[in-house]
C-alpha cells in the first residue's frame, strides 16, 4: 500500500509536475504507448510467458488491466522514478519515456481509484492491546493501574500501529496472564468481608478435650487439624490462646498444609496445675482456597492446653477510593442484596458484563454467567466472592478482550450496529471503552447519524481522554514513542544534558501540538509550519528559550525560527540520529517516509563505509564527509534523494540542540530536492514540504485511517483516501476535519465481506 | 530479599505459604505422582543475533580435532562437551533480506513471506513447538520461551517491508503465530510454578472435604469452560474471514485449560533429589544485561531440572538488536551497527568481542548443566542444547555455514568434543530431524530436511 503513496510522492517530488489531466485517455494508450516500451526494457527478465517470472506486471494488456494489479503497478511507477529499475547494468529507457510512462500509469491508477465504487473492507476481531486493556479496566472499574505490564509486548503492523488486529496475537501465555490479571483486578476492586474466625476445641480433630476446662489438651507428639476456607489471598493473623501445662518447656508448632509455619516457645510452668493461658501470635500468608491448619506439640514430655485459635485477615484500612470502586461494581444490586442475593447478583453481573462487552447482554449469556455465581454459592462462598467468579469470566471472555463486529450475512456492505460504531469511535479517539453517553446514543439507535457522530467527535476530542489518541497516533506515526526506550543517545557525551526526563518531555511536544490543532480548529499544515511550540522548563533550557519555569507544558511563541513544528522538534532529531552523531541519511529518509509516505530503497549489501572517525574526518563537517561519499556514483543514486534533505536539518545536533558550527566550521544547511527546488535553512525546507501539501495530507490520511480501522489498507481503500484528501483540500486541511472525514467514511462505518473468498 | 525455595520444599505441596505471596502456586509439582524410571531428554535452542566473524569462529582445516578459535575461546572449559556444527544452512533464506526472514526460518527451515503483518507466514512451525505439540502435555509447561529484548514491532520499510515481529521470534506455533518470549525473570520464574490449583495435598484429610477442595480447584477451569463454550458458538456463526482470531483465542483458552488439567492430573515426571536453588528474582528487568542473561539461563536450567518442561528456546537478543554492550571493555555503539564493520579492524574487534561474550554465556549454561547430577548422569548428558545465529557473517548477512554449537549428550546418542563438518550446504533441518527422533518422535521429514544429520552419534 505504501508503494502507492511512494509513487505519488515522487511524482511531485522529483518532477514537480502539476498533475496534468491525461484526458482524454486513449482506450488503447497502454497497449500502444506504454507496454511496447516496457516490453523492450523490462521484458527480458519479466517476460509475461516465463513461468519463473513472479513479477508479472507485463501480463497486463490493456488500460483496464492495470487496476487489477494496482500495488504491483505502483511499484513499477516507483522503480521507474527511483531509477532502481531496470538495473544499472541494463539498457535504460530515455528520461522522457521513463517519466511519461510513470506519470501516465500513476494518473491512470489514481483516476480509477473509485471506479469500483466505495469499499469498506473487513476488520478482523481486534484484541485490546495493552494500553487499551488498561484504559478499559480504568473506565470499567476505576482501577488505574498498569495491569498489562505482565503481558507480552503487542506487535504492530498494517500502517505501523499497535492496534492493528492482524498482528495482535493471543498466545497461551497471554491467556494465562489474563486469568491472573482478572484475579488481581477483582481482588483489588471487590471488598470481601474480612475473615475472622475463632476455632474452638470442637472444630479440631482428633478431639483431645480436657473435660474439666473444655480446652484442648495436647501432649507431645500429638497433632490436631482443622480446615479453613480462605477467600482472598492475604496475610492472616493467627492468635492462639494456649498455655504450657508441664514443667518442661514446650514447642507449639503451627502447621499450614503440613508445613511448619511457626514454632511458639511455651515456657515451663513451675506449677503444672496453674493452667494459665497466654496469647501467642503470628502472621501467615494464605492463598485463596482450602487450608489445613494443624497444631502440634514438640518437646520433652510436655502438654499444652489450647482454648482457641483465632484467624483474622490482616487488611489495611479501606480507603474511600477502594470503597467507592467496590460500591460502583455492586451498586446495581445494593437494594436486593440482603433480601434476595441471587437477584441482586443478577443485576450486578448484568450491569458489569454489559459495560465490559460494550453492548446489551443476551439473556442466555447472563444465565450462563449466573451458573458461576451458583457454583460458588453452593459451596457457601460469601456473596461478593460468588459475584466475583462470574465477573472473572467476563474479564477473560472474548467479548471483553476482543472488539468483535457482526459479520455481514451476505457479500457486500453492511453498516455497523450502533454499539459497534460506539466501540470503534471510542477506541479510535480514546483508546478505551465507550462512555455512558456513547452507549446511550447507541441504545437509542441514534449514533450512526452524521450529525450525531460529528457532535460526538467534537465532544470526544475536547475530553481529556483524547490524549490517548494524540499520544498513540502521533508517537507511532513519527516514531517518537521509542524515544527514551529503544532510542537514546550515548549519554555520557553530553555531560548530563540528555536525561530520561528530558526525553519524556520531548516525546510530549509533538503530541501537544497535535492535540492543540485538533482542539483549536487549526490546519494540519501547522504540524510543519507552527511558529509556536509547547515546552516545559526542561525543554526550554534545551532549546535556549528564556523565561520558562516549572515542569508543566505551556505554549510559547517562537520568533527566531529555530523551533515550532515537528521538523524542528528535538524528539524527531533524536530518533533520526545515531547514538553518537546526526545522520543526514536517516533524517532525509525520515522526511520522505514519515512525512511524504515515500519509502526509500534499502542500502545495497556492499557499500564503502562513511568515514567519520579518521583524523582528517575530525576537522570536517559531516556534510563534507558525506559529499565525499556521494562522489561514488553507486552511492549517489540513492543518497542524492536523502542526504540533501537531511543537510537542511544539520542545525540540530543529535540531541536536538540548535547549533551553527561543527568541528569549528560553520554548518552549511543548504540543500536541494531531487526535483530541483533549493533551500538554505530549515525554514525553507519546511516551505518545500509545505508545497507538497497533497502528498503530506495523503500520507497522513492513510496513516490515520489505518489507525482508526486497525487493519492494513488495501488497494480498494484508495478511493476513500482520495476522497478524504479532496475534502481536506476544500477545508483548508483543518485537523478536526480529518477525524470527521474518517469517522464518516465508508470503511469506518461499514463491514464488507470480500466478494470471492478463497 | 526472597528466600530460596528448594525443590524438596516445593514438592511437599504447599497450598499456603509463609509471607511469600507467590508460593500459592507451588502446589503443582506435588501432583507429580509417578516417577519416571530414568530422566527424560530435554532440548533447548539458544539464539544470538547479528552473526559472527567467520575466520575467528570456524577453525582451519577439516579435522575432527580442532584448536579453539578466538571466538570459541570461552568454550575451553567445556570443549569436551560440545560439538561444532559446520556447513549447515537454511536454503529458503537464500537471496532474501539480511535479517528478518532468517529468524523464523532458523528453527523451521521455512520460506518467510515478506509482509507488513497482514499475512504473516513463516512457511513452517519451529522445531521446539513441533515437539511441544507432541510431548508437551507430559510436563506442566509444554515449552518455555525466554528472551531478553522486548518484541519489536513495526515494519522495516528500509529493510524491504518486513514486519519486525519476524526478528523477535524464533518460536512459531504455526506459520502465522509467533510464540512470545518472557523477558522478565520474575514472571518467567513464577510461571514454572503457577498452575491455578490450590488447596492442601494432605493424605489425612476428612474425605468429606474433598468435593469442596475439588470445586475450588476447578474454579478456573469452570470459568474457562464457560468462555470456551461461548466462543465456540460464535465460531460457528462467523464466516471464514473472522475465524482466524477467534480460533487463536479458542486454542489459547484450551491450551491454558489443558495446562490446569495436566497439573491436577498425576503426571509421570522425573523428580530430582538434591538441591538446585534459584532464588526468586526481584521484579522488573535486572540492572545489568549480564545479570539478566544469567538469570534467564538459570531459570531455564531450573525448568529442566524440575522437569517442568523439556523444551525451551532463548533469544539472547532480537535480530538487528542495537543494544550497546558498553559494559564490556572498549565497546561503544550499537551491536547491529558494529556488525557492519566493513572490515575496519577496530570496529570488527568490538563486534567480535560481543559475539564472544555470547559464547561465554553458552559456556556458562553448559557448565551449569554439567554440574547437576541426575541419577548418576549429568543434566547436560540428558539434554541437547543448540546455540548459534541465523547468519554467519554479520557484515555480509551470509547464510551459509551458520555458526552453530551443539552441547549435551542426548542421553548417550551424541558424540561430543569435536567438529562435525557436514557436506557443504546441508539443510539445518537434517539436524532437527535427528533431534526429533531422539525426542521419541517418529518423522521422515522436518522442514526441508533431506535426511538425518550424519555422524552425530
Amino acid at each position: 500500500m505504501n508503494s502507492y503513496l511512494l509513487a505519488i510522492g515522487f511524482s511531485t517530488l522529483i518532477l514537480s509536475v502539476s498533475v496534468q489531466a491525461v484526458e482524454p485517455v486513449s482506450a488503447s494508450h497502454f497497449a500502444d504507448q506504454v507496454r511496447p516500451v516496457l516490453m523492450q526494457y523490462c521484458g527480458k527478465c519479466h517476460a509475461p510467458d516465463d513461468p519463473e517470472n513472479d513479477v508479472n506486471f507485463l501480463s497486463a494488456l490493456k488500460n483496464e488491466d492495470l487496476p487489477l494489479q494496482r500495488t504491483l503497478w505502483m511499484s513499477v511507477v516507483v522503480q521507474l522514478r527511483n531509477r532502481t529499475m531496470p538495473p544499472a547494468k541494463e539498457e535504460q529507457p530515455n528520461e522522457q519515456n521513463r517519466l511519461e510512462i510513470a506519470n501516465w500509469v500513476e494518473t491512470y491508477l489514481r483516476a480509477t481509484a473509485c471506479s469500483d465504487g466505495p469499499y469498506a473492507g473487513m476488520v478482523t476481531p481486534r484484541r485490546l492491546n495493552g494500553h487499551e486493556f488498561d484504559n478499559t479496566v480504568r473506565d470499567l472499574i476505576g482501577l488505574d493501574l498498569p495491569f498489562s505490564d505482565s503481558f507480552p509486548v503487542d506487535g504492530s503492523g498494517g500502517e505501523g500501529f499497535d492496534n492493528n488486529g492482524e498482528t495482535l496475537f493471543l498466545p497461551p501465555l497471554l491467556m494465562e496472564r489474563y486469568l491472573e490479571v482478572a484475579d488481581n483486578i477483582l481482588n483489588q476492586a471487590v471488598i470481601t468481608p474480612i475473615l475472622n474466625e475463632t476455632l474452638k476445641s470442637d472444630d479440631f480433630s482428633p478431639k483431645t478435650i480436657d473435660k474439666e476446662t473444655g480446652h484442648i489438651s495436647l501432649a507431645t507428639g500429638k497433632k490436631i487439624t482443622t480446615l479453613i476456607q480462605v477467600h482472598t489471598t492475604a496475610d492472616y493473623q493467627v492468635r492462639i490462646q494456649a498455655g504450657n501445662q508441664s514443667k518442661q518447656p514446650a514447642k507449639l508448632v503451627l502447621l499450614i498444609d503440613g508445613i511448619a509455619a511457626h514454632r511458639f516457645s511455651l515456657k515451663a510452668e513451675k506449677n503444672s496445675e496453674s493452667k494459665k493461658l497466654g496469647a501467642h501470635e503470628t502472621m501467615v500468608r494464605l492463598s485463596r482456597g482450602l487450608h489445613a491448619l494443624s497444631l502440634q506439640v514438640n518437646g520433652e514430655k510436655s502438654s499444652v492446653a489450647i482454648k482457641e485459635l483465632q484467624l483474622q485477615e490482616n487488611r489495611g484500612s479501606i480507603t474511600q477510593t477502594k470503597q467507592a470502586i467496590h460500591d460502583h461494581v455492586f451498586d446495581a444490586g445494593k437494594n436486593q442484596q440482603t433480601i434476595n442475593p441471587r437477584s441482586a447478583a443478577t443485576e450486578v453481573i448484568r450491569n458489569f458484563a454489559e459495560r465490559a462487552y460494550r453492548r446489551p447482554l443476551a439473556n442466555e449469556e447472563l444465565q450462563k454467567l449466573m451458573t458461576l455465581y451458583d457454583r460458588a454459592q453452593r459451596r457457601g462462598d460469601p456473596y461478593e466472592e460468588c459475584v466475583k467468579l462470574a465477573l472473572k469470566a467476563t474479564l477473560v471472555s472474548h467479548h471483553f478482550l476482543f472488539r468483535i463486529e457482526r459479520e455481514p450475512q451476505q457479500p457486500g456492505m453492511q453498516p455497523l450496529a450502533d454499539h459497534e460504531l460506539a466501540t470503534r469511535l471510542s477506541y479510535f479517539l480514546w483508546s478505551t471503552m465507550p462512555d455512558e453517553e456513547l452507549l446511550r446514543l447507541a441504545d437509542q439507535g441514534k449514533l450512526h447519524k452524521d450529525k450525531v457522530l460529528l457532535a460526538q467527535v467534537k465532544r470526544m476530542i475536547a475530553d481529556e481522554k483524547a490524549w490517548a489518541f494524540a499520544e498513540n497516533f502521533t508517537g507511532q506515526w513519527l516514531g517518537t514513542r521509542e524515544l527514551g526506550g529503544s532510542v537514546r543517545p550515548v549519554s555520557n557525551n553530553f555531560d548530563g544534558k540528555y536525561t530520561a526526563e528530558l526525553a519524556y518531555d520531548l516525546r510530549e511536544e509533538p503530541v501537544r501540538l497535535m492535540l492543540h490543532l485538533l482542539r483549536e480548529n487549526q490546519s494540519l499544515m501547522e504540524l510543519i509550519t507552527a511558529d509556536y511550540t509547547f515546552v516545559t522548563e526542561r525543554i526550554a533550557k534545551h532549546y535556549g528559550i528564556k523565561d520558562v519555569t516549572g515542569s508543566h507544558f505551556r505554549k510559547v511563541n517562537i520568533t527566531n525560527g529555530q523551533r515550532g513544528g515537528i521538523l524542528k522538534s528535538g524528539a524527531v532529531h533524536l530518533v533520526t540520529s545515531f547514538p553518537n552523531r546526526t545522520s543526514p541519511v536517516l533524517r532525509g529518509a525520515w522526511v520522505l517516509e514519515t512525512l511524504l509516505g515515500t519509502p526509500v530503497p534499502s542500502p545495497p549489501p556492499t557499500v564503502p563505509e562513511v568515514d567519520t572517525k579518521s583524523k582528517s574526518a575530525k576537522t570536517k563537517t559531516l556534510r563534507e564527509i558525506f559529499e565525499k561519499h556521494r562522489e561514488n556514483p553507486t552511492c549517489a543514486a540513492c543518497h542524492n534523494l536523502m542526504d540533501p534533505i537531511g543537510f537542511g536539518l544539520e542545525n540540530y545536533d543529535l540531541i536536538g540542540r540548535w547549533r551553527t558550527e561543527e568541528n569549528g566550521k560553520k554548518i552549511d544547511t543548504s540543500g536541494q530536492m531531487p526535483s530541483g527546488e533549493k533551500f538554505s535553512t530549515p525554514e525553507e525546507l519546511e516551505q518545500v514540504i509545505l508545497n507538497r501539501k497533497e502528498e503530506f495530507t495523503r500520507n497522513l490520511t492513510e496513516k490515520m485511517l489505518g489507525y482508526a480501522l486497525g487493519r492494513s489498507l488495501e488497494d480498494a481503500d484508495q478511493c476513500t483516501i482520495e476522497q478524504i484528501v479532496e475534502q481536506l483540500e476544500q477545508k483548508n486541511f483543518n485537523a478536526l476535519e480529518m477525524i470527521n472525514a474518517i469517522v464518516l467514511s465508508t470503511p469506518f462505518r461499514n463491514q464488507q465481506l470480500p466478494d470471492n473468498k478463497d | 530479599m526472597f528466600r530460596p525455595i528448594s525443590r524438596r520444599t516445593a514438592l511437599q505441596g504447599l497450598g499456603a505459604s509463609l509471607a511469600l505471596p507467590w508460593l500459592e502456586a507451588m502446589s503443582a509439582p506435588a501432583t507429580a505422582s509417578g516417577n519416571l524410571s530414568e530422566p527424560p531428554l530435554r532440548m533447548a535452542f539458544l539464539f544470538f543475533p547479528n552473526g559472527a566473524v567467520p575466520k575467528h569462529w570456524t577453525p582451519e582445516g577439516d579435522a575432527e580435532d580442532y584448536e579453539l578459535t578466538p571466538m570459541l575461546k570461552p568454550l575451553a572449559n567445556v570443549k569436551d562437551d560440545v560439538t561444532l556444527l559446520e556447513n549447515l544452512y537454511n536454503e529458503q533464506t537464500e537471496g532474501r533480506n539480511g535479517h528478518w526472514p532468517k529468524v523464523p526460518a532458523w528453527l523451521s527451515g521455512g520460506f518467510v513471506v515478506r509482509t507488513s503483518g497482514r499475512d504473516i507466514d513463516t512457511g513452517g512451525t519451529s522445531i521446539d513447538q513441533f515437539v511441544a505439540r507432541q510431548i508437551g502435555d507430559r510436563t506442566p509447561l509444554p515449552s518455555l520461551e525466554l528472551g531478553v529484548d522486548q518484541s519489536r514491532s513495526g515494519v522495516d520499510n528500509v529493510g524491504g517491508g518486513f514486519t519486525r515481529l519476524y526478528g523477535s521470534h524464533i518460536a512459531w506455533r504455526d506459520p502465522h503465530t509467533p510464540v512470545p518470549k518472557e523477558i522478565v525473570p520474575q514472571l518467567a520464574f513464577d510461571r514454572l510454578f503457577r498452575t491455578g490449583t490450590s488447596g492442601p495435598q494432605l493424605a489425612d484429610l476428612d474425605p468429606a472435604h474433598s468435593p469442596r477442595i475439588k470445586s475450588l480447584q476447578r474454579d478456573n477451569s469452570s470459568v474457562l469452560d464457560l468462555v470456551l463454550e461461548d466462543a465456540r458458538s460464535l465460531q460457528k456463526k462467523v464466516g471464514t474471514s473472522d475465524k482466524g482470531k477467534i480460533d487463536e483465542y479458542l486454542e489459547s483458552v484450551r491450551s491454558v485449560e489443558k495446562r490446569i488439567e495436566n497439573a491436577m492430573r498425576p503426571q509421570m515426571r522425573w523428580i530430582n533429589e538434591g538441591k538446585f536453588e534459584v532464588p526468586r528474582p526481584g521484579p522488573g528487568i535486572p540492572e545489568t544485561h549480564e545479570e539478566h542473561v544469567r538469570l534467564m539461563l538459570d531459570i531455564m536450567v531450573l525448568a529442566f531440572w524440575t522437569d517442568t518442561t523439556r523444551i525451551s528456546t532463548f533469544m539472547l537478543g532480537n535480530a538487528q538488536t542495537g543494544r550497546n554492550f558498553n559494559f564490556l571493555d572498549g565497546i561503544n555503539g550499537s551491536y547491529h551497527g558494529l556488525s557492519h564493520h566493513r572490515d575496519d579492524i577496530k570496529v570488527r574487534d568490538q563486534y567480535e568481542r560481543i559475539g564472544t561474550w555470547h559464547v561465554e554465556q553458552f559456556a556458562y549454561l553448559v557448565d551449569k548443566m554439567r554440574s547437576l547430577d541426575e541419577g548418576g548422569k549429568s543434566l547436560l548428558e540428558n539434554s541437547m542444547l543448540m546455540f548459534g545465529s541465523s547468519l554467519k557473517d554479520g557484515n555480509r548477512h551470509d547464510h551459509h555455514d551458520l555458526p552453530l554449537i551443539l552441547a549435551g549428550g542426548g542421553k548417550g546418542t551424541i558424540k561430543q568434543g569435536r567438529r562435525l563438518r557436514a557436506p557443504k550446504d546441508t539443510p539445518l533441518c537434517n539436524l532437527y530431524l535427528s533431534m526429533l527422533h531422539r525426542m521419541g518422535i517418529e518423522a521422515d521429514k522436518f522442514g526441508d530436511s533431506t535426511g538425518t544429520l550424519e555422524g552425530l552419534s
